[in-house]
């Protein structure tokens, strides 16, 4: 049995029943003692692990509550091209960054380019089907947008994947066709994640695993212990079974399967201790800011962005994903059979549709500790906010959005108004909610602190801050990625805090983060990561 | 929390290939330092330190990262050392950093961002150096490595470029124009230029300058300097726009400015490659506006700045 004993630091529990410990003792993976170093040395035996922290903190390992590693691995990982805007600024650099790709390309090889950005490359044009053609005649080629949503095809990729005139457009799916009905290559929504499927079998799966061995050390160099994938499909299984046969250091994983009809079979999956289990449901009830497809009451301001670059029509105020008695089935069924139910909402007509809807469910099969979640939660509106806490509903905010789209969400999207409250963190934990922050990777890379620093100063790239009004205090902050993300999959007598009895999954940082400057939070270094009284990762 | 007993030293990254020129450039800065001291952080993989070896500097102001790339490992010893030179008795006026061949400039951003918020130092200008002849023979995943990289840099240095014919240097420019459009791109041979297009020359504020326009050649006649200084205030969305033009034409430009809706204010204003930094200094309202351009003269066409800064100016 392993021991071990924490000391000599700052022991940041998130538990208001044990603040400000002297010590921390573990043994066979779980918390034993939090107190006083003597209470904490005897309840180990002799043979225990002393670890002096030398001044560091030591803190709950960190939970993001709405993420997708494996997706992540297969999205991001090479031979993925990344042609986000950090590394290729403009939409001329990307292109020619696909023709020196296609140039060494073997003769039908699957090429996939991550990362276009209607709002970060300042000259997009769409790639049409026939711009692509000329490119890359002879190769299957995707450029998937950076909020994952939107997929452009050429012709060979369109006829890979199986899609030409013949093809019926899934419910809940877009691909944009001619007069002719011809497709033009863009598609959208469940069907882009179905047909990229195309592109990574073609890779195989020595790629897919080393891809997600790499994405999996990202989250515990990052501090991370537990995450989520939502998305989760059955063939996923094997993987992070996979992972858990050979030892890898992978966070615990909440998995919440995806469901785009109503008569799939949510799988029952429980493996090792709390190290992969079904957590839940989760459902598109609209699409992304960044392309147009989420449904609001106020329309998208008018620019060259919105109308050229995104090509929306004036007073363009957006769509759900699904005709709504379809998507009230879906939610219906699998609300009825007891899973906690995640949706994804952004725009505020969305939110008041999902929120009529769980008043509904709520008559016809009451349920008092239902936890139905929102994810995202852009444009939510104060009273909104307030009828959620009375439902009981509670709200997972992309906030990464704000530091890496700031600028363009209120200059062209919204407005300075709706950019004041747009993921509005602040006036949900006002209202009472318990939050959580996510990184939605592979959409923003995984990391509790930049959540943290992002919340506490929604401040954009260029400088500015969104709303000041909606900034987190730094405990909120923290709480939103241990406890009470812990609360929103349905753990936080487990995990999420430095308490008795729960699973020894910690995090050492260099630096107290509750008396670090907001804006260095996301600088502090993650020295150690322990999940069940092991240390898999550490910073040397 | 600016720490009072420390000054802001610039900060010169150094980036690029193994033998693309990196240590060439160190030592070309050195040589034409016009008094001034470096700091130079030399980073090199290996036990043995060659690149610490050719660096011609006092050996107290050469600083080796042994066995480790200072984008990872190293930076919090990074941080600390910059952190004692600012502070220290005798600051240097700058600091220079050659990264190692391999390392991601980006993965530098967090311990600038810690060295910024505590005073100590600021990202002045970031330089990659890509060697002209070396990159056609490259493989596809090291071509586009390289292309990644001086993304991230303010100024490309284009090196060797004696050694290839025009039309190879005409499309190795063109494709990292393309795909680098925020830096600025330079031809050089032995990394040669003029050492105001790197380091930033803090040392003319708060001195009254006589003349209102000035030109001086540099002693290289490929590159010109013209600088203005003016008692009106400045119109801050024309010098916005102002900016927007002439950074076309210019690789580096250093100012303080008094903008007319902010007349008691002195900003310090900071450009390199095309990125323009804005600092507040604080309610000085006795200095005039300054403005410094460094570029080449073929382009550069002092005529056209001369009607711009008239027109940006606020008649009282």
């Amino acid at each position: 049995m392993t021991e071990i004993l924490f000391y000599g630091g700052p022991i940041i529990t998130v538990d208001s029943t044990h603040i400000d410990p002297e010590a921390v003792a573990v043994a066979d993976g779980k918390i034993v003692c939090v107190g006083s170093r003597l209470d904490a040395e005897k309840s180990l035996s002799s043979k225990a692990h002393c670890i002096d922290l030398e001044g560091k903190s030591l803190l709950p390992g960190f939970i993001d509550a709405h993420s997708h590693p494996l997706w992540a691995a297969k999205t991001r990982g090479a031979p993925v091209v990344d042609v986000r805007a950090e590394t290729v600024p403009t939409y001329a650099a990307l292109m020619g960054k696909i023709k020196r790709r296609v140039a060494v390309a073997e003769p039908g090889e699957y090429l996939l380019f991550f990362g276009l950005d209607a709002q970060l490359h300042p000259d997009m044009e769409s790639p049409s089907r026939e711009t692509l053609d000329e490119i890359a005649p002879n190769n299957p080629i995707g450029i998937q947008t950076s909020n994952c949503h939107a997929l452009y095809l050429n012709s060979a990729g369109l006829q890979a994947c199986g899609i030409d005139e013949n093809f019926e457009t899934p419910t809940g799916s877009i691909i944009e066709r001619d007069e002719n009905k011809r497709p033009t290559g863009k598609i959208a929504e469940a069907i882009t994640w179905s047909t990229l499927e195309y592109f990574y079998e073609a890779w195989g799966d020595i790629r897919l695993s080393e891809g997600f061995a790499t994405t999996v050390q990202e989250f515990v160099e990052n501090g991370i212990t537990t995450t989520t994938e939502h998305l989760y499909m059955p063939f996923y299984k094997v993987y992070f079974q996979n992972a858990l046969k050979h030892g890898w250091a992978m966070p615990r994983i909440a998995a919440y399967q995806q469901a785009t009809t109503s008569d799939m079979a949510v799988e029952s999956l429980s493996e090792g201790d709390d190290r992969l289990w079904m957590a839940g449901v989760k459902i598109h009830a609209d699409g992304s800011p960044f392309i147009g497809n989420i449904w609001l009451t106020q329309p998208y301001l008018e620019n060259e962005i919105t109308l050229h670059r995104m090509d929306l029509k004036p007073g363009h105020t957006g769509s759900l994903n699904y005709p709504q008695d379809y998507f009230e089935e879906m939610v219906r069924t699998y609300f009825s059979q007891g899973w906690q139910m995640t949706v994804h909402t952004q725009g505020d007509r969305t939110i008041d549709m999902v929120l009529d809807l769980v008043e509904v469910l709520l008559k016809e099969t009451p349920r008092p500790d239902h936890r139905f979640r929102l994810e995202h939660c852009a444009l939510m509106r104060e009273d909104q906010i307030e009828r959620a806490k009375e439902l009981g509903v509670i709200c997972s905010f992309f906030i990464n959005h704000i530091t890496h789209w700031g600028g363009p969400i209120e200059d062209a999207l919204f407005g300075p108004e709706r950019a004041a409250h747009y993921m509005p963190a602040g006036t949900a934990v006002k209202k009472g909610m318990r939050i959580s922050l996510h990184a939605d990777t592979p959409m923003t890379d995984p990391s509790a602190l930049e959540l943290m620093k992002a919340s506490m100063t929604r401040t954009a790239k260029d400088g500015r801050c969104l709303g000041q009004d909606e900034c987190l205090d730094v405990m909120t902050a923290l709480k939103s990625v241990t406890i009470d993300a812990a609360f929103q999959i349905g753990m936080e007598d487990k995990l999420g805090s430095i308490s008795v009895e729960k699973h020894a999954d910690f995090v050492i940082l260099e630096s107290n983060p509750l008396e670090t400057d907001a804006a260095n939070i996301a600088d502090i270094k993650v020295v150690s990561t322990y999940l069940a009284g092991e240390r898999i990762w550490h910073n040397d | 929390m600016i720490k009072s007993n420390s000054i802001r030293l610039p900060i010169i990254t150094i980036g690029g290939f193994l033998g693309a020129g990196k240590t060439t450039l160190v030592n070309s800065l050195l040589s034409k330092s016009e008094g001034k001291r470096f700091v130079v952080f030399v980073n090199d993989f290996g036990a043995i330190n060659i690149d610490h070896a050719l660096i011609k500097t006092v050996e107290q102001d050469r600083i080796s990262l042994k066995n480790g790339c200072v984008c990872c490992s190293l930076n919090e010893d990074l941080v600390k050392s910059i952190s004692n030179f600012s502070s220290s008795k005798k600051p240097p006026d700058a600091v220079v950093i050659e990264a190692s061949g391999v390392s991601d400039p980006r993965a530098l951003d967090s311990s600038f961002n810690m060295l910024e918020a505590s005073g100590a130092a600021f990202l002045d200008t970031r330089v990659y150096v890509l060697d002209a002849e070396g990159f056609g023979g490259l493989n596809y995943e090291d071509s586009e490595l390289i292309v990644d990289h001086a993304v991230a840099a303010d100024l490309v240095l284009l090196n060797k470029c004696d050694l290839i014919t025009l039309e190879k240097l005409n499309l190795l420019k063109s494709l990292i124009s393309e795909s680098a459009p925020y830096s600025n791109v330079q031809e050089t041979t032995h990394c040669e230029l003029p050492i105001k297009i790197i380091l930033s020359d803090n040392h003319f504020l708060g001195r009254k300058r006589n003349v209102h326009f000035s030109e001086v050649i540099n002693h290289e006649e490929k590159y010109t300097q013209w600088s203005c200084e003016t008692d009106s205030l400045i119109d801050r969305d024309s010098f916005l726009q102002f900016v927007n033009e002439f950074s076309q034409y210019c690789f580096r430009s250093k100012g303080f400015l008094r903008f007319s809706d902010e007349p008691d204010e002195l900003i310090s204003f900071n450009l390199v490659g095309l990125r323009a930094s804005y600092e507040k200094l604080g309610k000085r309202p006795s200095l005039s506006s300054q403005l410094v351009m460094i570029g080449r003269r073929e382009i550069m066409n002092v005529e056209v700045f001369k009607t711009g800064f008239n027109d940006i100016q606020v008649i009282c």
